[in-house]
């Protein structure tokens, strides 16, 4: 596993490559925790008994 | 003007650390999110899911579904955990296996450390929810699940021991009673029956795999029964194991926990299992054999689950239902 080749982060392209992964993890990482602050507030709506 | 400015100071921070970066050997790019979702293996969660809510459904009382959704959602993150965990620890065997070598770490696109990290935040963030969110009862049981499965199957049992399917079947058999711990707040007689069925038929399931991939794992040192059996006793076994599912699988309609529609599901979908089993048990596999007997026993104990789990909430969930 080692002994792959290392990107080359000088190369224009590889480093567009790694912005966009950079980007998209950012972005998926926003999704999660959007996701995560809307059920912990829908998990304590059900808690305090609003919804029954 | 100003965004230019920054813009060029972060490819000239980002061009500074890559020259320290690639000075180290292994650095790899950042790995995509497909990766980690590959890490968490998305086909076998889809079966912990399901044994999971089956479990959830059969159980007596009710439950929000706001919590029931919760409490799957963490049966689904344990498991995504301990399968991260599981890769992160066996990356250099399935680098050598056919099968496994395209998983995120062999394949090159994943760090370890990342995937350690991963499946840690995953497995403790799991526990948690399920404990603050559902009940404790439920998250120890999900705690002792993925334990069960990354230290104890993975670093103890696979390696070691050519039992390392019929004791390590545990793991993936918890659901259904965290499932039915998420409703009740306790474990009774029929979770404890659903998690004997998953029990009992990981060793037929696994082996029918096992006979033909035998050389992958034979290649690597994991001592599969196949390897170290041979493959007389294996077929022997997965007819021994075909019919104590049998057996397990009737059980709870004999204590009458279940009524007659699952009684007769079950008998039936059993029925075609140990004859699908006996064909595997009772044959020789010859040079250049396509295994075909095996590959459909593989298949079919796949269906055989889903559809065994779908009949215990039919008949506990469904049936009074339309009755009432």
């Amino acid at each position: 596993m080692t002994d792959r080749p290392t990107p080359d982060f000088n190369d224009p392209e590889v480093l567009a490559q790694l912005r966009a992964r950079q980007r998209s993890r950012a972005l998926f990482m926003a999704g999660i925790l959007v996701a995560l602050c809307v059920l912990f507030y829908v998990i304590t709506i059900v808690k305090i008994g609003v919804w029954g | 003007m100003g965004s230019d400015m920054s813009m060029t100071e972060a490819v000239q921070q980002i061009q500074g650390q890559s020259a320290a970066m690639t000075a180290q050997p292994g650095v790899l790019m950042p790995a995509h999110w497909r990766d980690f979702w590959a890490l968490t293996k998305p086909g076998v969660i889809r079966l912990v899911v399901f044994t999971g809510l089956c479990g959830l459904l059969a159980a007596p009382g009710d439950i929000h579904p706001v919590i029931g959704f919760v409490a799957i959602l963490c049966i689904a993150m344990g498991a995504g955990g301990a399968a991260a965990l599981n890769q992160y620890y066996e990356s250099d065997l399935d680098a050598l296996m056919k099968r496994t070598a395209n998983r995120p770490i062999p394949a090159g696109r994943m760090d370890r450390e990342a995937a350690l990290q991963f499946g840690l935040a995953l497995s403790g963030f799991s526990v948690v929810i399920m404990g603050l969110a559902v009940n404790w009862l439920a998250a120890a049981i999900l705690a002792f699940s993925i334990f069960y499965y990354a230290v104890i199957y993975t670093i103890w049992l696979k390696p070691n021991t050519p039992q390392n399917i019929v004791i390590g079947g545990g793991a993936g058999a918890f659901p259904p009673v965290i499932g039915w711990a998420a409703v009740t707040g306790d474990v009774t007689m029929l979770p404890i029956l659903l998690f004997s069925i998953i029990f009992f038929w990981t060793p037929p399931h696994f082996w029918a795999l096992a006979l033909f991939v035998k050389m992958d794992y034979a290649r690597v040192g994991i001592p599969m029964m196949p390897n170290v059996a041979g493959e007389r006793s294996t077929r022997h076994q997965v007819f021994g194991y075909s019919l104590v599912l049998l057996a397990t699988v009737m059980a709870p309609a004999a204590l009458g926990l279940v009524g007659w529609t699952y009684g007769i599901s079950a008998f039936v979908l059993s029925a075609i299992f140990v004859a699908l089993a006996a064909r595997v048990g009772f044959r020789t596999a010859g040079e250049g054999d396509s295994l075909k007997p095996e590959k459909q026993l593989f298949a079919y104990s796949i269906v055989y689950l889903f559809l065994i789990f779908a009949a215990v909430v039919v008949d506990r969930a469904v049936v009074p239902a339309i009755a009432a």
